[in-house]
């Protein structure tokens, strides 16, 4: 496992300490894992029921802009410039 | 020196016309203030889960079916995963395994030649939201409101072979959607976008180049543009000897130039795997047969009928094939049999189209019939009415309505064609003009159009221009 | 008696008769988590009261009570309660307050219940200790220098110390039957897709089921019946009706499989023993024990942690800071923003799930590891429906041992993770198991027993658990016989 690249996947930043202790354990749980065997077969998902094309709104802006850290005219803040 | 062939090909991300969201009961609507049509699924809060929308779903089908794909009875959703602020469950729902429509294609027309190009398949997926940058306060303002809204994606093939093409599929894609209503196709809100693949080859060979995508493009002329673009920056690139690298690349319209955004080596692993959330998406037997039962005549086929068997220009059958209201009028006009095609398409693409523009009214708006619109065509092809009283009474139906017969009588705009009323006036401008007639006489025949100007004006334009015109040259050759 | 160690049906009695209101009923419960040393709680709703009150009206007025009116119960901090903190035990959601209420919770308010608060567990329900947390460890209250087990050990610490009538956690790998069997309570994972995953703070999506925990078989029948049925809300909730579950029935003709690869060297002696005792014991009323040999069980474990970490990655990338949750103030981009959150918010349990399950899914190692996986658990779906017409019901001891010390300094995280062999080919094969004490172990530790029943075969499960607790006594009987 490349734990440097996966942590960028994940977006996880790891300091030098962090990342050897978790590169350690992932070689010990990559261990445990193991290979499983090449066989075929899936499950197949459950045939589900399709929700009807009716619009109902249930929330309010304040409710659900409540738990953002900060908020500015209806908008979300992201204190960064996105490119 | 190596000849290159362009190899394009186009991915066109639409916005389904439903009421709801995707995954939501939350109003799929453009222009709403922000974060007011938001609910903890599309904020992807935690524990909320996805509840596919059924509408969405037929739509999606009706697309792939007017692009004659192969619509899987059943398939289901990947999650597509990656990090960006427009993104709140950091995955996007997709379908990246089984797409509801495989195996299409769009006939196309470019310049007299027909095309036609293969749609790899047609898929369903969620939008993400907005993102507004303020560079300035060094922030950026997110709006979920388009967070889940539905969209299909539909994947051609590499089958287009320049700009013009590429951009005669996009109109063809977006007028057939529109006409269904699929799809209100806006590019300007965004309703509906294209990504572009471009790669060259050598001609000749089956072996395809390297190819580059492009984002970030906002119109179908932007699509051009960007298309060229790519397509001079790969064959300089090639015609210096070097390679062309594997990239994403980001079209800015305004300054003409793409820049890179990602390259093969950081490309995106998005870890797809279905959607735990979701069941199978399993369709009702018979909904493909009855969509294409119910499935009207397309503006593709409009377009192919209008040119092919009506004998119509290529540029003004498009203009009438691939807008619905437009199409209806012309089709209703020509059932009425008063007059033919041809002088159908020229009233529509011409006056009625100039009067559209510059309104901005629908053809529903105008109080224009195609009653009155087949008889007005019938009178002009049948020399009833010149082609400048023709307008004044075209102008009539569209603001007021009416009947032709009644505004032709009210305006006293019935064309002259009495032989005797009008070898009357050019026998007058005859007389009043001796000097104009030495001058025909001489071998001037301008002096000829400068007479019959004349006789035009004395009749306000009423008295037919070709029978003037025989009158005059025959009275001017009998007193010589 | 011990009013903290009665039943529902004995509550409800006195409520009924006013012998007790639910006012007092609560204040009883509060004032027992106020003196506690067990962590079972992180946050108290500070509208349980009022609720209680309300259900107090009702009953001076003479109207008809719901099943579970003015009955405190426990509601594990996975799972969201509108307007009152959640935090899946984690600094990620340490201020988290949920706009809606879980499809179960609203079950729970329609049928009167009080909630008193959010349990403990394992953040993101992610371990099998209750140690993973950030508000410090669960003690089990049979032994608080132990660890109740985990992810749901807040809840099952609460059921048995009396700190609550009944609660709820939820079961991604053994997650309530587990910690269920460290207590010596009865827990529940019910058949999937029979309750509501709706507002249930997502680790595995396709694996996990909300589970009721109470002390005795009928308690954790009747709570699994207030909160199983249709959710609209959830796609993954097939089930077509709500379902009655009832606990009648005997052990006679009841066909138990005995899978020899779940009676292992991975398990302790004792705990193989205790268990087959209770089997025999089972035997002589009725029941007719079947050996059987599952042999892809050897696979249940990887075949788990793949495909549950690959869904947890998935899932818990929306924590970034922005709509909710931690946000880190150190950051210089927004990349540095995303990373250095999440990188705060985490603790290192969570992160090693996350990493896993990015790991089998990333390309060049999906097909290897998550495809694999994916076929694995068909399989493994199959070998029980096969075993399943050789009997109704497979039974296995639920966990490997007895609770074992809080604090233990484990180098290798897959200690535990290979204790999870009993229980997680349940939620693999989407199947109900119900976990009930059995007997004791070292120290007189309660030990559990795990019967695994066909989809949605609660009721023959809740049966045979509820005439084994009927004809040995009940476990407090268990204990004090020596698990015989």
């Amino acid at each position: 496992m490349d734990i440097k690249h996966l942590a960028e996947l994940a977006c996880l930043s790891l300091d030098p300490e962090e990342a050897e202790l978790l590169a350690k354990d992932m070689e010990l749980i990559e261990g445990m894992i193991g290979e499983l065997p090449d066989i075929d077969g899936t499950v197949q998902p459950k045939a589900m029921e399709l929700r009807e094309d009716a619009v109902s709104q249930k929330y309010t802006r304040d409710q659900l802009l409540a738990n953002a850290s900060k908020t500015t005219d209806g908008f979300i803040v992201i204190p960064e410039t996105v490119v | 020196m190596a000849e290159y062939q362009s190899v394009i090909g186009l991915e066109v991300h639409a916005e389904l016309k439903t009421a709801s969201k995707m995954y939501c009961s939350c109003e799929n609507k453009f222009g709403a203030p922000p974060n007011t049509l938001v609910c903890p699924v599309c904020m992807g809060y935690p524990g909320a889960l996805p509840r596919l929308n059924k509408k969405a779903v037929e739509l999606a089908v009706k697309a792939g079916i007017a692009m004659n794909c192969t619509i899987q009875q059943n398939s289901y959703q990947d999650r597509k995963n990656y990090f960006y602020p427009d993104l709140p469950k950091s995955y996007q729902i997709s379908q990246s395994e089984k797409p509801l429509c495989v195996g299409g294609y769009l006939d196309i027309l470019v310049n007299g030649e027909h095309k036609r190009i293969r749609i790899n398949r047609i898929h369903i997926e969620e939008d993400a939201g907005k993102l507004i940058h303020d560079a300035e306060n060094g922030i950026t303002l997110a709006d979920y409101n388009r967070c889940g809204v539905p969209l299909i994606e539909i994947v051609t093939e590499p089958d287009i072979s320049s700009s013009e093409e590429a951009h005669a599929f996009l109109e063809t894609v977006r007028s057939t959607l529109k006409a269904l209503d699929i799809s209100d196709c806006k590019m300007q809100e965004g309703s509906v976008r294209c990504d572009v693949n471009v790669s060259l080859k050598e001609k000749g060979s089956e072996i395809l180049g390297t190819r580059c995508e492009m984002k970030n493009i906002n119109s179908f002329s932007g699509a051009v543009r960007g298309i060229e673009y790519e397509i001079k920056r790969q064959l300089e690139l090639l015609r210096s000897g070097e390679h062309i690298q594997q990239e994403t690349r980001r079209w800015d319209d305004s300054r003409g130039v793409s820049t890179v955004m990602r390259t093969k080596e950081n490309a995106m692993d998005y870890r797809f795997f279905p959607e735990p959330d979701l069941g199978l998406i399993s369709l009702p037997d018979d909904l493909v047969s009855q969509i294409k039962g119910s499935m009207p005549e397309l503006p593709g086929e409009k377009l192919f009928r209008y040119t092919e068997k009506l004998g119509l220009k290529e540029q003004e059958a498009k203009i009438i094939a691939f807008d619905k209201d437009k199409a209806e009028l012309f089709d209703h006009c020509l059932s009425l049999e008063r007059a033919s095609a041809k002088t159908l398409c020229s009233l529509i693409v011409g006056e009625i189209t100039k009067y559209l523009n510059d309104t901005g009214d629908q053809i529903s708006d105008t109080k224009l019939t195609s009653l009155a619109l087949a008889e007005l065509a019938g009178d002009t092809e049948q020399g009833r009415l010149s082609s400048s009283s023709a307008k004044k009474v075209l102008n009539e139906l569209i603001t007021s309505g009416g009947n032709v017969k009644e505004i032709t009588e009210r305006l006293g705009l019935a064309q002259i064609s009495d032989p005797e009323h009008i070898q009357k006036i050019v026998a007058e401008i005859i007389a009043q003009q001796p000097k104009s007639v030495q001058e025909f006489r001489s071998g001037k025949t301008n002096a000829l159009n400068h007479l019959i100007g004349l006789c035009m004006k004395a009749s306000k334009g009423r008295a037919n221009p070709a029978m003037v015109r025989e009158i005059a040259e025959k009275l001017i050759k009998m007193e010589e | 008696m011990d009013l903290c160690k009665m039943a529902v049906s004995q509550f409800r009695e006195m409520l009924l008769a006013r012998k007790i209101s639910a006012s007092e009923l609560l204040s009883i419960h509060l004032e027992r988590i106020e003196r506690s040393q067990l962590n079972a709680y992180i946050t108290l709703n500070d509208k349980a009261m009022e609720a209680a009150r309300e259900i107090d009206r009702r009953i001076s007025s003479g109207q008809e009570l719901p099943p579970l009116a003015g009955i405190p119960i426990a509601v594990k901090d996975n799972i969201s309660t509108k307007g009152l903190r959640t935090t899946c035990a984690s600094k990620m959601l340490e201020n988290y307050i949920p706009p809606f209420d879980a499809g179960v919770v609203e079950k729970l308010r329609s049928a009167g219940a009080v909630i008193i608060g959010k349990t403990n567990m394992d953040e993101f329900g992610m371990g099998s200790s209750s140690e993973n947390s950030a508000f410090g460890p669960v003690r089990n209250p049979r032994d608080p220098s132990r660890s109740a087990g985990g992810s749901s050990g807040g809840s099952a610490a609460a059921v048995c110390a009396g700190e609550a009538v009944l609660a709820l956690g939820t079961d991604t790998g053994g997650s309530v039957r587990q910690p269920s069997s460290m207590c010596g309570v009865v827990g529940i994972k019910p058949t999937y897709g029979s309750t509501s995953r709706s507002g249930l703070i997502a680790f595995a999506s396709s694996l996990e089921q909300v589970g009721a925990i109470g002390r005795t078989v009928a308690d954790a029948a009747l709570l699994q019946g207030v909160i199983s049925g249709p959710d609209p809300m959830d796609p993954t909730c097939f089930i077509k009706a709500k379902p009655k579950y009832s606990i009648q029935g005997t052990l006679s003709e009841l066909r138990i499989g005995i899978p020899k690869e779940l009676f292992g060297e991975g398990i302790s002696d004792l705990t193989k023993d205790v268990v087959m005792r209770t089997l025999s014991f089972m035997e002589r009323h009725g029941a007719k024990l079947i050996p059987l040999s599952l042999p892809e069980l050897r696979y249940s474990v990887s075949c788990y942690y793949m495909i549950a970490s690959a869904e947890a990655a998935s899932n818990l990338g929306r924590y970034d800071g922005i709509r909710f949750g931690h946000a880190s103030s150190e950051h210089s981009s927004l990349a540095e923003l995303f990373r250095n959150s999440r990188s705060e918010g985490f603790d290192r349990e969570v992160k090693r799930r996350i990493l896993l399950g990015t790991y089998v899914l990333s390309a060049g190692y999906a097909e290897k590891y998550y495809r694999r996986a994916a076929s694995m658990r068909a399989k493994i779906c199959s070998g029980f429906e096969t075993a399943f017409s050789k009997c109704h019901m497979i039974a296995s001891p639920t966990a490997t041992g007895v609770a074992f010390p809080l604090g233990i300094k484990r180098d290798d995280p897959t200690e535990l993770y290979s204790a999870d062999i009993c229980t997680v080919p349940a939620n693999l094969a989407g199947l109900p198991a119900i976990s009930f004490p059995c007997g004791s172990g070292e120290g007189g530790l309660p030990i559990g027993i795990q019967l695994v029943g066909r989809k949605f075969a609660e009721d023959q499960l809740f049966s045979a658990a509820s005439s084994f607790e009927s004809l040995s006594g009940g476990y407090e009987q268990l204990i004090t016989s020596g698990g015989d």
